[in-house]
């Protein structure tokens, strides 16, 4: 029972990070471009993506990549399939903007949704979901194995 | 890519699409709630109809994708974690129907309230709180993340 438990409970894990950080960057991308269409409301939805990034966007990357980390520590130990490497590859990236991101939503919350900055996130955003539909792709069709 | 591959990318992307949508949902039903201007609740509930049109799109993949995968694998159709799935399914989706049309209400007050003065509102604040709402519409995000579960533990397979 346990032995068929483990080995699930990380694809778990992983699986329901990728899909919360897909959700979370959704959210992101709605209120960053939400910024741009309603000036009036831009200090609520700048600081909503600041928040959403801070508290749902960054716990689910680190939850999918330390999931993914665990299934391929079980299932390939020693060896990365190129699927899996491309997996790393996006997810790192996305990681990376991630970071980016916050830093710039949290600049343009401070300056109330106004200026460059809440371009910039509007722009950065939906990058990280292209991204994130790159590593379901290779996710699910295993491309070279 | 074959046939598989599709199918299965084609079912992954609406099972993305739901808990992603449902995820953007709670994000933006959360910020509703802390929020005491009805003209702020009333763009957050316009907000939250992309994650709906989301869970929507999802829905209809997950389940089209999914009976074609079943078809396709050749499982048996009586197999514990499809049937309990496709009732969850059918479950989810009637707790979403039935909350929807709660919110659906709850932003037509907001909308009234906003053209009015748009001042905080206790009758406003009461209907975002309803626990039947909240219970609905939680519940139906409960009830999608227990599909996810099914899907990956195969109970019965």
């Amino acid at each position: 029972m346990v032995g068929l438990v483990l080995p699930n409970y990380r694809v778990f894990l992983h699986v329901f990070g990728a899909i919360t950080l897909s959700g979370g960057i959704g959210a992101v991308v709605v209120l960053a471009i939400a910024v741009k269409r309603r000036p009036e409301h831009a200090a609520l939805l700048s600081r909503l993506a600041f928040r959403t990034l801070v508290l749902v966007v960054i716990p689910a990357w680190i939850l999918m990549r330390v999931g993914a980390q665990l299934v391929a520590d079980n299932e390939y130990p020693g060896t990365t399939p190129g699927w899996v490497g491309v997996g790393f590859i996006v997810s790192e990236g996305v990681g990376a903007f991630i970071l980016a991101s916050g830093v710039i939503a949290f600049l343009s919350a401070r300056r109330g949704g106004a200026g460059r900055l809440a371009t910039t996130l509007a722009v950065l955003a939906p990058i990280q979901l292209i991204a994130l539909v790159v590593a379901w792709w290779a996710m699910t069709t295993r491309p070279g194995s | 890519m074959n046939k598989y591959d599709w199918l299965l990318f084609l079912h992954v992307t609406g099972a993305f699409c739901v808990l992603g949508g449902a995820v953007m949902a709670g994000v933006f039903n959360l910020a509703a709630l802390r929020s005491e201007r009805p003209s702020e609740v009333v763009l957050l509930f316009r907000l939250a109809r992309v994650a709906v049109a989301a869970i929507g799109v999802g829905m209809g993949l997950t389940l089209l994708f999914g009976l074609w995968l079943v078809h396709y694998l050749g499982y048996g159709w009586g197999q514990t974690w499809i049937v309990l799935a496709l009732v969850l399914w059918v479950v989810s989706n009637a707790l979403g129907g039935i909350g929807g049309e709660r919110e659906k209400r709850v932003r037509r007050l907001a909308e009234r309230l906003a053209a009015e003065d748009d001042q905080p509102s206790t009758e406003l604040s009461a209907r975002l709180r309803d626990p039947l709402w909240l219970g609905l519409s939680w519940g139906s995000g409960i009830v999608v993340v227990a599909i996810l579960a099914l899907m990956i533990w195969k109970p019965g397979s």
